[in-house]
């Protein structure tokens, strides 16, 4: 009888230590949780909730529930699914594009060459430039007439163009311009991984006779590939919500060729006023983004 | 010499971001705050300080003057307007729309009788702001769009009095001369999807048919003032002959292109003709550009077809008082400060363009060469666009245009896919109207 009274006053101390602990972290952590929710959670929770109604960007507080017509329009719309391959060989293109012009970048700054300092500052000017610098600089070199590119093109007899109303050459330009900004930062990152990989492991493997590219494959690779993975998600999403780049470049033309999601969602809310179907078009591309962040880092396992 | 501690720079970023709050969230009840396109242009600031005075010595308050791009400044006005800043709004011709449905400006009918050269501005001016029953804003600049053209070109083809007014007639000279010409378009107008020009030029040539505005209110709800037919007419004589036909007036590379081609490229002597506004005069940056415009430039009427008007589009630029201000009869001695003569002839030292054609008859033109007076005829046969919503119609313009100078669809199938779309279209900006 005795045993069981204090193992249940143990349980009990056990109990209230538990509960106070608890109380405690939770009463330390409400007003961040608040903060995030007011910040984060209900901007969120009000874009999903504006999905489901037909609401003006001109008379916002007027909400009418529509349930899921903004989704089904969406279906039926053809330029949604335009834009929505746009978005994707944009950010595919583009991500694949700097990974690997940063990879190759970033053994280009390992080597011990005199002058390599230098370089390694020249190549990040790109990054730091703003984006509407770098669309104004490619859009007056492609200027018909006297843009350089296309004076260039006229002296060797080659065509000219405007280039960024060229429905073949519109959306390479925007990936250009999107790897020309970002590959020196994919470059800087990964030379950083590099750089952090012990000189034992290759100096053991070239005891071993590994090549260069074997080297480089068992040793190079694993070792900067959390930080590789870091990047493309973070680039991925950069790249599939970007609008700068298209909107200042090409609006979206010629005929629809560049139209990405983020355009879209902003034609609808900030010039067709829809807010409803900008909404619901904003909470497929979040579902994407989702979606594709959870898979890659499940694949990675990112513990 | 102390060291900047980790501490102290955490404890200095704090006091600067606290400091930029209380910024945003202060600001004083005495300030009034107008926002203009050009609030902060460096050549406007005497301008600006000017109307700062003088609004603050009618009103005891002091004015802070804001620049935005239009884009920026309508949809902060629309976001945040209702906060009550700012408290008078400069715009294009198609915001007070926007605003008057999104109820933040403040009706003006019964506030002119403190503007006293209210009877002074042009009935076609202030038009373009009624509507409703009311007066919803106060005109300050205006043009009408016209057609610029190279007076040494035209007159090689004998043309010395400016070119055909016909339009099948202006196409094939535009086409003769792009064909004569390695280094020059005959016609260029700007394409660009986007591009804010694209839809006034083509409307332009719209309400050539329409003798009125693309859309007027019956009664009941806005209806279309144009058929398939105009649409097709201005598509097939005017686009598709930009770059397609025996003889395109234009190269191929000038296809989607802005105004910056247009524009420039006109001064720099790549095209013969263009459509234009009076500020085509303001691009002097080099010699070559000055002697463009002072020697070998005119303007003329646009061209049209034999059974149309001389009907053009028509901008004038708005000012506007927030309904949700503290104080309305100061923000009314705002507007009525910059839209005065004084501040008219003000601004027409820095822009010429801005008084070539004066919304005030109290106000001389700026036009001092002769080549240049039609800008004035074409002010006059000007028209307003509706108050309505753009962005559908817009896009769907943006959409016949790219079909057509891309060669994806004729000019027939091209217009009757604009009519059916604008037939369709919500342009009603009253979300709670049917």
């Amino acid at each position: 009888m005795a045993t069981s009274t204090d193992r249940l006053s143990a349980y009990r101390k056990q109990f209230v230590s538990l509960s106070t602990e608890t109380w405690l972290g939770w009463g330390l952590l409400l007003p961040a949780a608040l903060l995030m929710g007011v910040i984060i959670l209900y901007p969120i929770l009000d874009g999903i909730l504006t999905s489901f109604q037909a609401r003006s960007f001109l008379r916002p507080e007027i909400r009418e529930f529509v349930l899921l017509a903004n989704y089904r329009a969406l279906v039926r719309d053809g330029v949604f699914w335009t834009a929505l391959w746009n978005s994707a060989v944009l950010t595919g293109v583009s991500v694949a594009l700097q990974f690997l012009l940063g990879l190759g970048l970033a053994l280009l700054l390992k080597q011990q060459v005199p002058g390599i300092a230098v370089f390694r500052s020249i190549t990040m000017v790109t990054w730091v430039l703003p984006v509407i610098v770098i669309v104004i600089v490619f859009n007056w070199l492609v200027q018909p007439g006297y843009g350089l590119v296309n004076l260039i093109l006229a002296e060797l007899g080659l065509p000219t163009d405007y280039w960024f109303s060229n429905r073949t050459w519109a959306m390479p330009l925007i990936v250009l311009m999107h790897v020309w900004k970002n590959a020196p930062f994919f470059a800087i990152a990964l030379f950083a991984a590099m750089q952090s990989i012990p000189n034992e492991l290759y100096e053991a493997a070239k005891m071993d006779g590994a090549s260069a590219v074997q080297q480089f494959r068992y040793i190079t690779l694993p070792n900067i590939s959390y930080v590789a993975m870091i990047m493309i998600v973070l680039h991925v999403l950069y790249t599939f919500n970007n609008f700068d780049f298209v909107w200042l470049s090409t609006g979206g033309g010629p005929l629809r060729t560049t139209e990405v999601l983020p355009t879209y969602v902003y034609k609808q809310a900030f010039q067709q006023y829809a807010l409803g179907y900008a909404a619901s078009i904003g909470v497929v591309m979040l579902i994407i983004m989702m979606t594709f962040t959870v898979v890659y880092v499940k694949l990675e396992d990112f513990d | 010499m102390r060291e900047i501690s980790k501490r102290d720079l955490l404890k200095a970023s704090g006091a600067a971001a606290a400091a930029s709050i209380a910024g945003c969230l202060g600001g004083s009840d005495d300030q009034l705050t107008f926002w203009w396109v050009e609030g902060d242009g460096e050549n406007y600031r005497d301008l600006n300080e000017w109307l700062a005075e003088t609004v603050e010595s009618e009103t005891d308050r002091e004015l802070e003057i804001t620049g935005y791009a239009y884009s920026d400044l309508r949809q902060n006005v629309l976001t945040g307007g209702r906060q009550g800043t700012p408290d008078v709004i400069e715009g294009v011709i198609e915001h007070p729309g926007d605003y008057v449905a999104a109820e933040i400006v403040e009706p003006l009918t019964d506030r002119t009788d403190k503007v006293p050269h209210f009877d002074g501005f042009l009935d076609s001016a202030l038009d373009a702001f009624r509507f409703q029953d009311e007066l919803w804003a106060l005109p300050y600049t205006g043009n009408g769009r016209a057609l610029v053209y190279n007076k040494d070109i035209l007159a090689e083809y004998g043309y010395e009095e400016g070119p055909p007014s016909e339009i099948g007639e202006f196409m094939e000279l535009a086409g003769t001369i792009n064909e004569d010409h390695d280094d020059m378009n005959g016609f260029h107008l700007t394409t660009e999807r986007g591009e804010v020009r694209v839809t006034q030029e083509f409307l332009s040539h719209v309400y050539q048919h329409t003798d009125g505005p693309l859309y007027d209110w019956d009664g009941d709800g806005w209806a279309l003032q144009a058929d398939a037919g105009a649409f097709e007419a201005v598509l097939g004589d005017i686009y598709y002959r930009l770059f397609h036909g025996d003889s395109p007036a234009a190269g191929d590379s000038y296809q989607s292109a802005g105004w910056e081609t247009n524009d420039v490229g006109f001064t720099e002597g790549e095209h013969a003709m263009i459509h234009c506004g009076p500020w085509i005069d303001g691009f002097r940056d080099t010699d070559q550009q000055e002697e463009m415009l002072d020697e070998n430039t005119a303007i003329s009427l646009l061209p049209k077809h034999a059974d149309a008007s001389d009907a053009t589009y028509m901008e004038v630029k708005p000012l506007m008082l927030n309904a949700h201000s503290n104080d309305l009869d100061s923000g009314m001695a705002v507007a009525s400060a910059f839209s005065s003569p004084e501040a008219l002839e003000r601004l027409s030292e820095i822009d010429s363009g801005a008084t070539a054609t004066p919304v005030h008859e109290d106000v001389e033109s700026s036009i001092d060469n002769e080549d240049f007076t039609a800008f004035t005829e074409a002010f006059e046969n000007g028209v307003a666009p509706a108050q309505i919503a753009w962005g559908e119609v817009r896009e769907a313009i943006y959409d016949a245009i790219e079909n057509v100078i891309f060669d994806e669809q004729t000019p027939a199938e091209a217009a009757a896919d604009l009519e059916a779309v604008l037939r369709e279209a919500d342009v009603n900006l009253d979300p709670e109207a049917e």
